[in-house]
């Protein structure tokens, strides 16, 4: 553009364009909005955790050690020498594409570094010219790059854009699991103390007290005791819940946003309800009172010690298995990780419902059934009465969190279960569902408000498939079994497609389940009064 | 012919231009795929920019008076609001259009009643634009509204107990539903 006086064509078209530059150079913008808040080292000192220091992403100086870059190296040999997924992760990407355009904040942003492949390749780049013969000769030829703070920067910029949602990997020939890779990120990052307060500070308090809000065992006691008083006053019924008692069939746990959050709440109420219902003989603990573990966003030893508490919790409260709530990373934890971390649980026994006699066949190792699996064999052999009509003021869709979906591939559990307690059920379109599903944009301790912005567009694509029933089906209500996805679909909703709600699974169960002796339901369990049903909207399908 | 007519039989060639030059504040790789168009639920940034531009082009083509202009920008402010753009780069695509229509219909508006009609539509489009800015601040500041409303969900149980124990009928703050 010319130095003198610009022509009106001209002023329009003033600095829009970004300034081509190769894949390699790793400067990045902190911005306010886009970026979470650094961990403060108090959170690392109560974990014992290496270089806790006051420090912020935007600072020029990150107070690294002096042979950070050693440290960094002697992680990464260290890692590619214990997981082998690892090595094979970085060794094997023929970088095809096929995950390029699957990730939902390169969907929503178009910043190519967003890439699956992309993101990657950051980390790639040290290791060939680190660990590998053809990187330390041909350098950048090879797309070997050397390690400098621009670079751990750009690490710890991407490595915390990316939700470990897993979709780039259902698309990968090769089987490569990203979200392993991010991880391995992670934890380099966290050898220099360079982590994200949403994590740490959860994590700090789940190592305290049992659960990542740092709710101390009588708050805990008295929510529980608070939602049997509200339960109460909505069915007639007081429904028993014990805590911490020993000799009980099963231990339940939650995430403990349930106790505690809206619309987790509401889950709550759900599940006590039914447990009342079908005379389930459990208990809960205070101190697992967190089946989330934000361990998975940390590392490898933070996600074992934390869940270590599932197991020691049903040894001491002798139970014979255990039941898991509506939770989302949770299940990653338990279903992939808890039986070799933790187990075996050879001091349980292999889950049977005492109601239905069905051996959970699949959970005969972890000993730990999901509660939507639970719900829908009680349906599948009635052993409970449901009115669906109770939920006719909701026309629902699914959204199939990424955990529960991806890594375990519940998908048509939680939809039976669904079109038995409601009438008003729709799908999204097909390639935004089950295992295609789009993340929230807020998973893996990204679901703080510092970096609402990425959050927004991280989340566009699961959020414009909801646009799409809503606008076309009149859907008016988000049903998903993730406690992330509770707290992180409603703002993504109230900026995209306001007027749609979201619930979780079994507080729609809750509303409709009828309970022997119960009060004329005049409201669902928010309240809300259920004499204005809808029109039958159920797809023919 | 008048305005809107030339329009109308250039609106391809517009389109197609314009959409360029929209594209151009995205990264190269992230243009190409904003191009493809074909999948929208795979490509809602893409999809919408088809759907915003094709919307905009049809109101000019008729004549932008009888339109609602909010919702010729609001899903494409919205999305341009969350990507990282200062408030002059989000906005930057009516400007351009202005550019692409003078580029486009070139010397054939230079006639005195053509002229006068191009001067009174990008009046048009200048308070068009200030329309789009309204909107971006409405998406700017409902993101912050929903920063600001995090910890109410997050806390419900604690303010919903003390409701009940003070006998108050709603939570303080809560939208009536």
């Amino acid at each position: 553009m010319s130095q003198g006086k610009l022509k009106p064509e001209e002023l329009a078209r003033i600095t829009y364009q970004p300034p081509a530059k190769s894949w390699t150079d790793p400067t990045v913008e902190f911005r306010k909005g886009v970026i979470c808040y650094g961990a403060v080292p108090e959170t690392l000192n109560y974990l014992d955790l290496p270089h806790a220091k006051k420090w912020q992403p935007t600072d020029q100086d990150w107070k690294l050690p002096p042979d950070w870059k050693k440290i960094i190296f002697e992680g990464m040999r260290d890692r590619l020498m214990r997981f082998r997924s690892f090595k094979v992760f970085m060794d094997i990407c023929v970088r095809c594409g096929a995950c390029a355009d699957k990730c939902h904040f390169y969907i929503g942003s178009g910043d190519p570094k967003n890439m699956p492949v992309l993101r990657a390749e950051l980390l790639r780049s040290v290791y060939r010219r680190q660990f590998t013969k053809a990187g330390k000769i041909m350098g950048a030829m090879v797309g070997a790059r050397d390690l400098d703070e621009k670079v751990l920067k750009e690490w710890f910029y991407y490595f915390y854009q990316c939700t470990e949602c897993r979709r780039c990997s259902v698309f990968c020939p090769y089987g490569i699991d990203t979200a392993e890779i991010t991880m391995m990120g992670r934890e380099l990052l966290n050898l220099l103390g360079l982590s994200i307060e949403w994590i740490n500070t959860p994590l700090a308090n789940c190592f305290r007290t049992g659960n990542h809000l740092g709710i101390q065992p009588h708050g805990f006691k008295d929510s529980v005791e608070f939602a049997v008083d509200e339960l109460a006053e909505l069915t007639g019924i007081k429904v028993k819940a014990p805590i911490n008692e020993k000799g009980h069939e099963i231990l339940f746990v939650a995430p403990s946003a349930d106790y505690f959050a809206q619309p987790h709440y509401f889950t709550l109420l759900g599940y006590l309800a039914l447990f009342h219902e079908i005379g389930l003989d459990y208990t809960l603990s205070t101190f697992a009172s967190e089946g989330g573990n934000f361990g998975l966003f940390h590392s490898n030893e933070m996600m074992k010690r934390l869940n270590a508490k599932i197991y020691s919790e049903a040894k001491r409260l002798d139970v014979k298995w255990i039941l898991g709530g509506e939770c989302g990373h949770m299940w990653r934890v338990l279903h992939q990780y808890m039986d070799t971390m933790n187990g075996p649980a050879d001091f349980l026994q292999v889950p049977k419902s005492s109601l239905t006699g069905t051996v959970f066949a699949n959970a005969a190792s972890t000993k730990m059934v999901h509660i939507s699996e639970f719900t829908a064999d009680l349906i599948r052999h009635n052993k409970i009465q449901l009115d669906p009509s109770r939920n006719n003021h909701w026309n629902a869709t699914f959204h199939d969190s990424c955990n529960p979906a991806r890594c375990m591939g519940l998908f048509d559990e939680p939809r039976y279960v669904l079109q038995q307690v409601m009438k008003n059920f729709h799908e999204m379109p097909e390639d935004t569902i089950r295992e295609q599903t789009f993340c929230c944009g807020s998973g893996s301790g990204l679901g703080t408000d510092e970096n609402i912005e990425s959050r927004m567009r991280g989340g566009l694509p699961r959020a414009n498939a909801v646009k799409y029933v809503r606008d076309t089906k009149e859907v008016n209500l988000l049903v998903c079994m993730c406690a992330i996805d509770k707290a992180t679909l409603p703002p993504l909703l109230e900026y995209w497609t306001p007027g749609v709600e979201v619930a979780g699974l079994h507080e729609l169960v809750g509303n409709a389940l009828i309970m022997k002796g119960e009060n004329e339901r005049l409201t669902d369990l928010r309240g809300t009064p259920i004499t204005k049903p809808l029109e039958n909207k159920q797809d023919a399908a | 012919m008048n305005l809107h007519e030339l329009i109308t039989a250039r609106r391809s060639a517009i389109r197609v231009k314009w959409q360029k030059l929209i594209l151009e504040s995205y990264p190269a790789n992230a243009r190409d795929f904003f191009q493809n168009r074909k999948a929208h639920f795979q490509n809602p940034v893409g999809a919408a920019l088809e759907n915003q531009t094709a919307t905009l082009l049809e109101a000019l083509c008729l004549g932008l008076e009888s339109v609602n202009d909010q919702a010729l920008v609001e899903d494409w402010i919205k999305i341009r609001a969350v990507q990282n753009f200062t408030p002059a780069q989000a906005l930057n695509f009516i400007p351009l259009l202005k550019l692409t229509l003078r580029e486009t219909l070139g010397s054939d508006i230079h006639t005195e009643q053509l002229s006068l009609q191009m001067q009174n539509l990008e009046t048009r489009l200048d308070g068009l634009l200030l329309t789009a800015f309204d909107r971006y601040m409405v998406a700017r500041e409902k993101l912050y509204e929903i920063q600001a409303g995090e910890w109410r969900r997050q806390s419900y149980l604690a303010l919903r107990m003390k409701t009940v124990c003070n006998g108050e009928t709603s939570i303080a703050g809560e939208k009536e539903s």
